[in-house]
């Protein structure tokens, strides 16, 4: 009798499950036909799927595939990156509040990077994705390691965030200082860059962050089980057999590699990472690493969709910056999320 | 000596209990830092061991050493037979379960998922339950009558309905070995005597090892076949219950409260008559 009740618990999650993740692929579909359609020139429906046939006139073919279409599928895969990127980081740190540009995981990659263009500038060389994502990978690993210097010395939570906001403002001004010296022409872009933008993507970019996303979502999925046990404490994970170093690093390493990758494309989005997998757990009601795992990377896509959609028509022809969206959209969710978190405890 | 006499022989050590853990001179502490030291004990199969001593006499850092969380600073451990640190952690889950005193914060996870969290040892890579692995969760709960709870989010229970929580994780995990770092503290009487009874059937029943620190001296002296004392950074004594007495519990915890003859003494006090 108690078998049976497991049973049909058991099927009413699932239904619960695969409604969150229906909902979710329905909204990505939205806002990626939306994206599609809105900009200066307006596209239809029609014209869309005729251009993606190859059978549209040049003009909207053009447009599509040179412009929307790259920066369509970058703010997807770059939202899901950076949403995944914050669940690691929460996961690693057990920090509710942790996420990649908080901590300042993001603005490291983005010193480096700015110190490598420039660096190459000057020496007339042109930095490819690979360049780029190394110099971010550099960076963010380097922020990383501090933080945990830093939570080796102290493991209040409060202290892990000031910090990482700290090291965050650094690394920002240290970027601005070279960007201001720096001779070079192409500074409107690298200011915008350092912005945070998802234009002037091109599809050789997008193949490099598709690979490197589908790639750390593999191991982000071999990584699931122990980080399941992870999350009941390092104690009970160690009695449960986790090799807790190989995973720390693999967490580390996984989100320093997912933020460095949006940071050397799209420069830093702030409150992706820490407002996703918050709205994902709520959704789901679950902790379940197999679930919110994707869950983050759909959930990211989203939002970055929707920003993106804000940032280039609300006061089109003038584009916001995507970090300046995702902060109005992000910001008050996570106090949202802290407040209802706090009435919880003070509940029980 | 006959063939007979020779197999059954072979046979009854067959039978014996095995040695699930044995302590030789062993010494504890964190880092270099030594908080006990001279520990002797061994641990049969189907035998509750219980560790007792003052505050900070070092036993949770007792457990922490044979659980594998802390590494032998002097001494021998043995698990199994084979010296303990070279038991490799896979095997060690599924040899040994422990429930500390601290209690995992996690949002949205439920009282199912966090026993059922036991069977980790024994999942594939993914972590994905079999039907074989839900009976044995489901059975873990019924155990400690939880299934009631087991749709609860763990955040939301209370702290003595989390430690019967773990300790169903714990019996999830299919132990040899089950080390408890005081497992009655949070548990109102009820709780307390039906942990008893849990115990007891763990250890007389299914043969599990138990080996627990305790607060209550009653628990102690009611459900341990042998009692560890620790003191001042050393094992004071080991053997049956008992052995404490008036007396030695005076001299074990430093009491030099004097009891009026009316209230019985110390003894009508731990007793509760």
């Amino acid at each position: 009798m108690c078998h049976q009740s497991d049973d049909q618990n058991r099927r009413k999650e699932g239904r619960h499950f695969a409604l969150v993740f229906a909902l979710l692929i329905l909204l990505v579909l939205i806002l990626a036909a939306a994206n599609l359609m809105t900009g200066s020139v307006p596209l239809t429906l029609p014209q869309i799927l005729d251009a993606l046939c190859g059978n549209g006139d040049a003009s909207s073919a053009a447009i599509l595939f040179d412009l929307r279409l790259p920066r369509l599928l970058s703010a997807m895969i770059l939202g899901g990156a950076l949403a995944v990127s914050g669940y690691l980081l929460q996961t690693f740190f057990n920090n509710p509040l942790a996420g990649p540009f908080v901590l300042g995981v993001s603005s490291g990659a983005k010193l480096l990077v700015a110190i490598a263009l420039i660096v190459a500038l000057e020496h007339g060389l042109l930095l490819n994705s690979w360049g780029m994502i190394g110099a971010a990978f550099l960076g963010s690993t380097l922020s990383m390691l501090f933080l945990l210097v830093v939570s080796g010395f102290s493991s209040a939570s409060s202290v892990l965030i000031i910090s990482g906001v700290l090291i965050g403002y650094f690394c920002s001004a240290v970027t601005e200082i070279f960007l201001t010296f720096s001779k070079d022409t192409n500074i409107v872009s690298l200011h915008t860059w350092s912005q945070g933008s998802f234009s002037g993507i091109s599809w050789s970019n997008v193949a490099v962050m598709s690979i490197v996303a589908v790639c750390a979502g593999v191991f982000c999925v071999l990584l699931a089980k122990p980080m399941e046990a992870w999350q009941m404490g390092e104690a009970y994970a160690m009695n449960l057999g986790v090799n807790i170093r190989a995973l720390r690093l693999g967490l580390i390493l996984l989100s320093s590699l997912l933020s460095a990758c949006v940071t050397a494309f799209a420069g830093p989005v702030a409150f992706v990472g820490i407002a996703v997998p918050h709205l994902m757990r709520s959704l789901l009601k679950s902790a379940r690493v197999l679930l919110l795992l994707p869950a983050c990377f759909l959930g990211g896509s989203v939002f970055c969709l929707f920003a993106d959609l804000i940032a280039r028509n609300l006061f089109a022809p003038t584009e916001l910056s995507i970090s300046v969206v995702t902060s109005v959209l992000g910001a008050p969710v996570v106090i949202l999320i802290m407040l209802r978190r706090q009435e919880r405890r003070r509940d029980r | 000596m006959t063939r007979e006499a020779l197999r059954s022989q072979s046979a009854g050590v067959k039978n014996a209990p095995k040695c699930v853990a044995q302590a030789e001179d062993l010494q504890t502490g964190y880092g270099k830092k030594k908080v006990s030291e001279g520990i002797r004990f061994s641990l049969r199969s189907g035998e509750i061991l219980a560790v007792i001593g003052p505050n900070g006499s070092g036993k949770s850092t007792l457990l922490k050493t044979v659980a594998g969380f802390l590494p032998v600073l002097g001494g021998k451990l043995f698990l199994d037979g084979k010296p303990g640190e070279r038991m490799k952690q896979a095997e060690r889950a599924k040899y040994l379960s422990v429930v500390t005193t601290s209690r995992p914060d996690v949002e949205w996870m439920k009282v199912w998922d966090v026993a059922a969290s036991g069977r980790y040892p024994y999942t594939g890579r993914l972590g994905i339950l079999s039907e074989e692995d839900r009976q044995i969760v489901g059975d873990a709960l019924s155990k400690l009558r939880l299934n009631d709870l087991s749709e609860r989010y763990f955040s939301e229970l209370s702290d003595g309905q989390k430690q019967r929580v773990l300790l169903a994780k714990s019996i999830a995990q299919r132990p040899k070995l089950l080390i408890l770092d005081e497992p009655t503290s949070f548990l109102d009487i009820r709780y307390q005597l039906e942990f008893m009874q849990i115990a007891a059937d763990l250890a007389h029943g299914e043969g599990m090892a138990l080996m627990m620190s305790v607060q209550e001296l009653s628990i102690a002296r009611n459900l341990a076949d042998r009692v560890l004392t620790l003191k001042e950074g050393h094992q004071d004594r080991i053997g049956e219950p008992d052995m404490l007495t008036e007396a030695y519990i005076r001299d074990l915890y430093d009491i030099r409260v004097v009891f009026p003859a009316s209230t019985g003494g110390l003894e009508a006090l731990l007793s509760g008559r």
